[in-house]
This record gives structure tokens, C-alpha cells and sequence, in this order.
């Protein structure tokens, strides 16, 4: 596993950037680009220095943070992206280019001609001031004696620096157009030492701002940043209108006005060069294509739809009666389902992605907790669909921390015990009968059964002589505010976060469980269903109901048989309960002559379902539940049928959970019975 | 450009960028010199200084009770401290 995965991506995604940034370029180089222009081709190398550096791509770092760097000083009005220049960031970008084609080689890294022209390229960058740019700054930054003083209040949220914002930046930028006084820092959020988290931003602003600019650039300032900042802008009691910094943009224009007509050639012959490079380069980053995921999104519904279209009209084809119509109709209905298979494929990524990035979480955990801990990963090539991944990320980094803060004992009591110093993490992936389990292990203590009895019975969650099995005990930690931890610590303990994580399982209509050793560690699996839009379908029907069963949680299907009163039946000589239809939905009409079972299985348990007709294997378009149903048990949506009727899915885990109990309260029952009789 | 530290008769001496990249680890080394008994700050051979810099020296003034001394700054952290309304500037070498 490494993160070697997410390579073709970056070289995808810089591309895509480079493309975006020459197009920009290529405008600055015929007119003086406005604020917004440069900040876009900011934004861009800016982006590409953070992933490039990800990937330990140095010598792209270097080179794009000069050109970031520069940037940076034609936003802060200290340069001026005329043309000359832009053709030379022109020129940086194929060399960008020709850096991300070496890299793309196994990293090779750069000779010295190619590392002489990068510095030659810089260089040029780094040019004098113009003339006629610094006396426009001069104006501006004189003019405002007229204008009003606003009040700004900037609060960033904590992710903000490791987003790549500077909260600072944005500070200086205000002061290339107006001029901040009586600042106050805000520290108020700033945790004590142990929390203090240094890549976490912790400050707020409060300034006085002088400008005559209007509320529409103070704001477009902090466009960059919108989803990590909170603005509050309280304008000025008198506001000038007077022109703004009329000078300083007369200067650049002329400037560039100037200078338009080298710029012609020299972006002709760029452009040339970069054309060329970028075929080079495209063969290789050519091999994945990245979709917009809401057009994947509506294909699907689309397909979801074709399937109960061609549902019904397989129905007419069996009404009329031809032939050649059913064959037909039986040929659209295989293609139908291949581009289903392919296009739910579409959506499905590795969980390998997700699974490198717990590297970090593991190595900084690990850090700052001084244990030593190895992560060991496996199954990381297992498909599941991108929603799934998106949503199982975090409640995943949630279980990795609890493994290394609880699990995982610290050094002194683990050579104590036997054990060898360096603790393992283990992430593991796999399907399962149409889910998908991931389990995250740990070589740590296990769960300690006592402390979690006693913490139970004190919080009232069980009888004080309660003896609950292990799973059930277990299962107790997913409950809100419980914890055993006899420390809080900064990442755990508190007793926030597993019935959390429970929660957002659960909402993916998963299944959280735990298995523990005691001494030897813990095992928390997670199983999640592959999909959520389209499942393969197994109907059945009870009277005149239809009630669909997902297909991979089928085992098989036998001729119902059993002794009279019995909640349970002889499957080769094994036990199988079973639970009726008919009476879990209470159907009136009456049971047919040949009933059967069918036999699912979840999670390593068995079940019967018995009903009264089997009616075969169909695509099943999910429709969720309206909120009214959702308390529904048993029930985990709906789906329309061909005809245009409603088949209910059923919640295979609840079933069996059911058939389970119900079978163990029968016999509780019948004793009870041969008690009486006796007496 | 990689940030080292060094103290030297109570003054901690940082040279680099102090920034957000630097910024853990510089958190976990300064504030051992502090423990170690240092209470004056040399900036002046700092290059880059962001948010994240600022914020470990408003850190390390709060452990020590608003005693820190800045002994020294480098110009691009006097504009910063200076916009940032800092009083202490005036002590800078």
C-alpha cells in the first residue's frame, strides 16, 4: 500500500492546472489581467506546490513556489503582471511541464541544463520593480484621507492554515489598499500547551480598516477563504464615493499598453512549446478521466429508471404472447443489466486511497502519544462505491485513534507482557456476501469486560446482575457519552465519538460490531453494502405482496417443512429458525398449499424466511423510505415494481435478528407449557 | 528553508521560516527551551512568518505570563508584529 495510487490522479489534476493557468496567461499577455485573473492563476500554482509537495515532488515545489511567490507580490501590488512577464510565467509553466513528465518517470530528478533553465526562468521573474507600478501603489495607498473607517471582525476556522491560507496574507493584501489600525488579536480560542494544536489556527482579528474601496472588494478579499472565515464588515458612519485609485490603474495600463506587441510573438512561440510537451506528457496521464460525480449521479438514475422500464415492458412481452418480442426483450434485458454492472462500476474506487491516508494518522498519533506503532494494511484493492468512501472516512480515522490511544498498550506494560515494543494497527478490507467489511485490529490489551460491566451497571445501562454476553457487552460502547478510559486524553476518552461513528455506520445502512481478547487485542469490523442506488433483487411473494430480498444475502431456497409449532426447521441435520412472512406483516389472506423457505445469511448467522411464492431474481432500483416510514422495522426501502407496484425491501439483519429471537422466546414458551402440563 | 533553533544565554535564537510547516515541530522544541529556562526570543534571522509563527510566539508569551522579550526581528516579522499592533517591537535590537 502506498500512496503511489494517487499518483495518476496528480498528474492528471496538474495538468488540468497547468492547462488552466496558460489559458489565464495567455489573457494577460493581450490585456492587463484583472485582480480576479491573477488570483485564479495564484490559486492554481498554489494548488499544484501543496499537492506536488504531497508527493515529495521537491523540485516542483521550488520551482512553483518562486512562481507562487511572485504571484503573491503582483497581488500585494508590488509587481505587475505585464506581458513580458507573463509570457516568461508562460515559459515557467512548460517548464512545470517538463519537471512533471521527469517525476512522472520514476521521480527522476532534473539535470543541471534543465535546473539551469528553471533558475534562468526565475530569475526573469524576479525582476526589478516598474516604474510606473510603484507610483501607482504610492496613490492608492495616499489617496483614502477622505474616506471612512470600517470595522472588520475575522474569525478563520481552525483548518484554515492547513487548508494553505495564511490568515496573515489576507491582512497584508488589505493593506495595499487601505491601512489597518488598533488591531486587536483575538486568543481567547487558544487552547492550553497540551492541546495547542501549532497547524490549527487559534486567532481572531479585530481591526480598524481605512479605505475608500467599496464592501465589495473588502469582501472579494477574503473570497479565497470563504468556507474558513467569518467576516463581519461594519461600514463607516460617512462613506466617500470619491473615484478609487484612479492613478494607480492608469500607470499599469500603460505599461502594458506598451508592451502589447512583443507579447504577441513571444506567447505565440510559447504556446507552440507548451502544445508540444503537453502531448508528450498526455499519453501518460491520458488513462483516467475525471467525471463531474453529479453526471455519474444522474446516469445512474437514469439506469435505475431503464431497469424498471424494461421490467414492465418484459411484462407486456409475456402478456402478448410472441416469441420474437420475449426473445427480444430478453436480449435488451441482459444488455440492460451489463450497463448496470458497468456503470455502478464507474462509481466504485478502491478503498486503498482511503486506507494511505490513515499512514498520517497513525505516524502523527503515534507521535504525540510516544508509542511505537506499525500499520499494517491489507485488502486495499476492495471496490466500494465512492459515496460509501466518502462518508466511511471519518468514522474510520475515529476507530484508528481509539486503537492506538486505548488499544494499544504504552511500551513499559507491553515488554511486561510479553509483547513486542512496536504496536500494530492493522486495517483490513474484504467482501462479504454483497457488503463490504473493513476491520480495524489492534495487538493492544483487548476490552477490559469488568470495567465496561461496572461502567454500565453505574450508568443504569444494565441490572446490576445482569450477564450479558460478550457481544452484547461489547456493544454497550457504541452508547452515547461511554467511556472506560481512565485518563481523557487529548485524541480520546471523553466518551465522544463511537456512538458517533455508530451513528454514521448505521446511517449507511452498516453494521458496527467488536470482537476482543482480553491481552491480545481488539477487532472492530464494519460492514457497509456496496452500493446504494441499484442491488440484484430476489422477489418474493406472500398473498398478493411482494417483498424483495437482496440476492447476495441469499444462501438458497428449500421446500418449507416443520413439525407442528415449531419455530424452527431441520436444514441437513442443522437447527434453522425461521420466521413466517405472513405474521411478521401480518397478511390476511390465507397461507397457499406449497410454502417455502428461504434461507439468508448476515454476518455469519442463518435464518429461514418462509413465504408463499418464489417469483426469482430481478434489479431492484432502491427508493428510499419517506420519513414517515423510517421507524419502520424490517423494512430498509422500497422499490417499483414493472407493473407499477410497490415491493418492500426487507432489512435482512433485522429479519434475522428477529427469526433469532423469536425462535429462542418459542422454546422459552413451550417449557414454560410442559411445566404446566406437569403440574 | 528549514527553521533551527538555538539558545544561547536565555535568548532562543530562530533562524528559517517559521511557518506552518515548521510549525509542530518548532512548538514542541521552543517550548522545551522555555522549560529550560529561556524567556527571550531572537527573530531576527527568521525569514518567513505567517500565522502559524505568530501564534507560537502569543503561545510562548502566555506561558511565560506576558514576560517574553523579543530580542531581536528580522524585518518582514517587525512589519508583521507591527500590523499586528505589538507593543513589544520597540524592544527589537
Amino acid at each position: 500500500m502506498n500512496i503511489d495510487e494517487a499518483l495518476p490522479t496528480f498528474f492528471a489534476e496538474s495538468a488540468e492546472l497547468l492547462r488552466e493557468m496558460e489559458t489565464d496567461l495567455l489573457a494577460c499577455t493581450t490585456a492587463a489581467p484583472g485582480a480576479d485573473d491573477v488570483n485564479r492563476i495564484f490559486r492554481g500554482a498554489h494548488t499544484l506546490k501543496g499537492s506536488a509537495g504531497l508527493f515529495g515532488f521537491d523540485s516542483i515545489v521550488e520551482f512553483v513556489h518562486e512562481i507562487e511567490a511572485f504571484l503573491d507580490r503582483v497581488r500585494l501590488g508590488k509587481a505587475v503582471l505585464d506581458s513580458p512577464l507573463a509570457s516568461v510565467l508562460l515559459e515557467c509553466n512548460d517548464h512545470v511541464e517538463k519537471l512533471l513528465v521527469l517525476a512522472a518517470k520514476d521521480n527522476t530528478l532534473p539535470d543541471a541544463q534543465m535546473l539551469a533553465d528553471g533558475a534562468k526562468l526565475l530569475k526573469s521573474l524576479g525582476a526589478e520593480p516598474h516604474a510606473g507600478q510603484a507610483k501607482g501603489v504610492a496613490a492608492e495607498v495616499t489617496a483614502p484621507s477622505a474616506s471612512g473607517s470600517w470595522h472588520i471582525s475575522l474569525r478563520f476556522s481552525q483548518e484554515v492554515l492547513v487548508n494553505g491560507m495564511d490568515p496573515m496574507g489576507f491582512l497584508r493584501y488589505l493593506n495595499t489598499f487601505g491601512t489597518i489600525g488598533d488591531l486587536a488579536l483575538v486568543t481567547d480560542a487558544m487552547p492550553p500547551v497540551a492541546e495547542f494544536d501549532a497547524q490549527k489556527c487559534y486567532l481572531g482579528f479585530e481591526f480598524a480598516f481605512e479605505t475608500d474601496a467599496p464592501r465589495e472588494k473588502i469582501e472579494g478579499t477574503f473570497e479565497f477563504v470563504k468556507d474558513d472565515c467569518t467576516l463581519k464588515l461594519t461600514p463607516p458612519v460617512s462613506k466617500s464615493t470619491g473615484a478609487p485609485g484612479a492613478a494607480g490603474v492608469a500607470g499599469t495600463s500603460g505599461v502594458t499598453g506598451a508592451a502589447g506587441g512583443t507579447a504577441a510573438t513571444g506567447s505565440a512561440g510559447a504556446a507552440g512549446a507548451a502544445g508540444a510537451a503537453g502531448t508528450a506528457g498526455a499519453a501518460g496521464a491520458n488513462q483516467t478521466i475525471r467525471v463531474d460525480s453529479q453526471k455519474l449521479d444522474s446516469l445512474i438514475t437514469r439506469i435505475g429508471e431503464l431497469i424498471t422500464a424494461v421490467a414492465g415492458a418484459n411484462l407486456v412481452a409475456r402478456r402478448s404472447g410472441s416469441r420474437d418480442f420475449e426473445e427480444c426483450m430478453a436480449n435488451v434485458t441482459s444488455l440492460v443489466e451489463e450497463l448496470r454492472e458497468g456503470s455502478l462500476q464507474l462509481r466504485m474506487v478502491k478503498i486503498g486511497g482511503t486506507f494511505s491516508r490513515f499512514k498520517r494518522v497513525v505516524h502523527d498519533v503515534s507521535r504525540e502519544l510516544g508509542k511505537e506503532i506499525e500499520l499494517q494494511v491489507s485488502g486495499e484493492d476492495t471496490e466500494l462505491d465512492k459515496t460509501v468512501v466518502e462518508r466511511i472516512a471519518d468514522p474510520l480515522t475515529h476507530l484508528v485513534r481509539n486503537a492506538i490511544d486505548h488499544g494499544i498498550e504504552a511500551a513499559d506494560v507491553r515488554a511486561e507482557r510479553g509483547k513486542s515494543a512496536v504496536g500494530t494497527i492493522k486495517l483490513n478490507a474484504f467482501h462479504d456476501s454483497g457488503t463490504i467489511v473493513i476491520e480495524v485490529s489492534d495487538d493492544g490489551g483487548g476490552l477490559k469486560r469488568e470495567k465496561i460491566l461496572a461502567k454500565a451497571i453505574e450508568r443504569g445501562l444494565l441490572d446490576a446482575n445482569a450477564k450479558p454476553t460478550d457481544t452484547e457487552l461489547y456493544n454497550l460502547i457504541f452508547e452515547p457519552g461511554f467511556s472506560t478510559a481512565d485518563a481523557v486524553t487529548n485524541l480520546s476518552g471523553r466518551g465522544v465519538g463511537m456512538d458517533v461513528v455508530k451513528r454514521n455506520i448505521t446511517a449507511l445502512r452498516g453494521v458496527v460490531s467488536i470482537r476482543s481478547v482480553a491481552g491480545a487485542g481488539t477487532t472492530v469490523s464494519v460492514r457497509l453494502p456496496l452500493t446504494l442506488a441499484i442491488i440484484n433483487g430476489f422477489q418474493v411473494g406472500v398473498g398478493s405482496s411482494i417483498y424483495v430480498l437482496p440476492l447476495d444475502s441469499i444462501d438458497e431456497c428449500v421446500e418449507f417443512s416443520t413439525t407442528e409449532g415449531h419455530d424452527f426447521t431441520s436444514l441437513r441435520g442443522e437447527v434453522l429458525p425461521f420466521i413466517h412472512l405472513r405474521s411478521l406483516f401480518a397478511t390476511a389472506a390465507p397461507p397457499a398449499k406449497r410454502r417455502s423457505i428461504v434461507v439468508v445469511r448476515h454476518g455469519g448467522r442463518r435464518a429461514g424466511i418462509v413465504v408463499d411464492t418464489l417469483l426469482g431474481e430481478f434489479q431492484t432500483v432502491i427508493k428510499p423510505l419517506a420519513k414517515m416510514f423510517t421507524r419502520v422495522d424490517c423494512v430498509s426501502g422500497s422499490s417499483i415494481l414493472g407493473t407499477g407496484d410497490v415491493a418492500l425491501i426487507l432489512d435482512v439483519p433485522a429479519v434475522l435478528e428477529r427469526a433469532v429471537a423469536c425462535s429462542q422466546a418459542a422454546t422459552a414458551h413451550q417449557s414454560d407449557r410442559v411445566l404446566a402440563a406437569v403440574a | 528553508m528549514e527553521c533551527q533553533i538555538e539558545s544561547q544565554s536565555g535568548t532562543i535564537h530562530v533562524s528559517g521560516d517559521m511557518n506552518v510547516y515548521a510549525a509542530s515541530e518548532l512548538k514542541t522544541a521552543l517550548l522545551a527551551e522555555l522549560t529550560a529556562g529561556n524567556t527571550a526570543l531572537d527573530l531576527s534571522q527568521v525569514q518567513e512568518f505567517d500565522t502559524a509563527g505568530l501564534q507560537l510566539v502569543l503561545l510562548l508569551d502566555r506561558e511565560l505570563r506576558g514576560q517574553l522579550r523579543i530580542a531581536g526581528c528580522s524585518p518582514g516579522v517587525r512589519a508583521t508584529l507591527q500590523l499586528m499592533n505589538f507593543k513589544v517591537v520597540s524592544e527589537a535590537a
